[in-house]
C-alpha cells in the first residue's frame, strides 16, 4: 500500500442563471463542466433562476416537421439529458458533480420534478461552495 | 478562501415584476449575514437601481393586483444602512441622464478607470 | 501581481456596452497579466475586417502590451463560419479544455460578461 498522500482534487463552482433555449450561456457551461469532469476536477452546479429549469425531469425531445425528422431522426438530446450525461461523466471519471437547483427558483416556476442527482439548496450553499472551491465561475445572465 | 467578495449587477428590470425582487440583489442580500466582505457594484442600466423614486406600485391583471411591488430602492437603501459599499459607476449614471439629487445617499461613485483598481481590493468578482 | 480571466460571451452589436470589457482588460493589464476569452457571440469582434469604434478598441487591446493574450473558442468560431485566417492578428484558437486549463490552474480571478 502506498504512503503517498492522496492527491487532493481541485473543485470548480458554477453558477448559471439563464434556462433552455433562450441563450448560449447553458451550452458553453455544460461545455466547461464536461471538460473540467472529463480533467477530474470536481465540479458544483448551482442553478439559480430559470436555470432550474435545465434539468426538468419531464422534457422530452420532439420530432422536427419542418426538416421532416421523427424524435428518433432528430437525435436532439434534451437540456436534462445533458445534464444526465454529465452525471455520468462525472462516475467515468472519478469526479464528483453536485447539482444544486435554487428551491425558491424551483418552487415559483414548478419546476419541481428534477433528475436525480439535482438536489435543493440556497445561497447559502452556493456561498460554502465558493468558499469551498479552487474556482468559481459566476455566468453573468444576459 | 475568498472572504471580500465584489457582485457586479449590470442588467436592470428584467422579470423584477415577476419576481418582486431584482433577483440578483436579492441573491446576494441572503448572503450578508454570512458574508460580511461583500459589496455591490452597480453598472450599467442598474445604476438606475439608486434612483430614489422608482415606484412599480399599483399593476393590475385582469383586474388583479399584481401583490407587494418590488422596491429595489429600498433593497438599496437596506445594503446601504448596513455600511455595505455599494459602488456605483459615475459615467453610466451621466449616460442615463440621472441627476445626483434623485440618487440614494451613501453611493459610492468610481469612475470607469476606478473599476480596476477595485476589483484588485477584493478576492473574488462575482458578475451576474 | 495577479492572473485575470475575463470571459467575453457578448459582441459590441448586439450589446452596446460589451466593449466595456475590452477597456476592462486594457486597464487591468496595467499591473497585471489578463487573458480575455471570447466564446459565443464575443467571438463576432474577431473577424479583422471589422471596421467601428468597438473594433478598433478590441484590435488595440489584442495588439497591447504582453499583459493581454485574448483568445477565441474554437467552436463558436466554427459555428459562426469565422476561419482562423479571418481573425484579428494575434487571436490564439483554442478551446474550453485550454479555459479549463486556465481557469483552474492559472487564473485568480474570472469574470464573465
Amino acid at each position: 500500500m502506498s504512503d503517498a498522500p492522496a492527491i487532493r482534487k481541485k473543485t470548480l463552482t458554477v453558477a448559471l442563471m439563464d434556462g433552455p433555449y433562450v441563450s448560449n450561456n447553458p451550452t458553453t457551461a455544460f461545455r466547461i463542466v464536461d471538460a473540467a469532469l472529463r480533467k477530474g476536477y470536481n465540479v458544483n452546479v448551482f442553478a439559480y433562476e430559470s436555470a432550474v429549469e435545465l434539468s426538468i425531469a419531464k422534457q422530452q425531445p420532439h420530432q422536427n416537421p419542418v426538416k421532416q425528422r421523427t424524435v428518433e431522426e432528430a437525435d436532439h438530446p434534451t437540456t436534462k439529458r445533458l445534464v444526465e450525461n454529465l452525471f455520468d461523466s462525472s462516475r467515468r471519471n472519478g469526479a464528483k458533480l453536485d447539482w444544486i437547483a435554487c428551491g425558491l427558483c424551483v418552487d415559483e416556476r414548478g419546476s419541481f420534478d428534477q433528475i436525480e442527482g439535482v438536489r435543493r439548496g440556497g445561497p447559502g450553499d452556493f456561498l460554502d461552495w465558493a468558499r469551498q472551491s479552487d474556482q468559481t465561475l459566476v455566468i453573468a445572465t444576459k | 478562501m475568498p472572504e471580500k467578495i465584489l457582485t457586479i449587477v449590470e442588467r436592470a428590470y428584467h422579470g423584477t415584476l415577476e419576481e418582486q425582487d431584482d433577483t440578483v440583489l436579492w441573491f446576494n442580500s441572503m448572503l450578508l449575514a454570512k458574508a460580511p466582505g461583500l459589496g455591490f457594484l452597480l453598472r450599467g442600466n442598474a445604476v438606475n437601481y439608486a434612483v430614489s423614486t422608482q415606484d412599480a406600485s399599483g399593476l393590475e391583471i385582469g383586474g388583479a393586483s399584481f401583490g407587494k411591488p418590488p422596491e429595489i430602492a429600498n433593497d438599496v437603501r437596506f445594503l446601504l444602512d448596513r455600511n455595505v459599499p455599494v459602488y456605483a459607476i459615475a459615467e453610466d449614471i451621466d449616460e442615463r441622464g440621472i441627476s445626483r439629487e434623485r440618487l440614494l445617499q451613501g453611493l459610492r461613485e468610481i469612475h470607469r478607470s476606478d473599476l480596476a483598481p477595485l476589483l484588485d481590493q477584493y478576492d473574488a468578482v462575482w458578475h451576474w | 501581481m495577479a492572473n485575470y480571466l475575463l470571459i467575453s460571451s457578448r459582441d459590441p452589436f448586439e450589446y452596446r456596452d460589451a466593449e466595456w470589457f475590452y477597456d476592462l482588460a486594457a486597464e487591468l493589464s496595467a499591473r497585471h497579466s489578463v487573458k480575455l476569452f471570447l466564446v459565443g457571440n464575443g467571438v463576432l469582434i474577431g473577424r479583422n475586417r471589422i471596421d467601428n469604434g468597438p473594433s478598433k478598441k478590441f484590435r488595440r487591446l489584442v495588439g497591447l502590451n504582453g499583459n493581454v493574450h485574448v483568445g477565441a473558442d474554437n467552436f463558436s468560431l466554427r459555428e459562426r463560419g469565422i476561419d482562423t485566417g479571418e481573425l484579428v492578428p494575434g487571436i490564439t484558437v483554442t478551446g474550453v479544455d485550454t479555459l479549463v486549463d486556465t481557469l483552474m490552474e492559472s487564473t485568480d480571478k474570472v469574470l464573465w460578461h
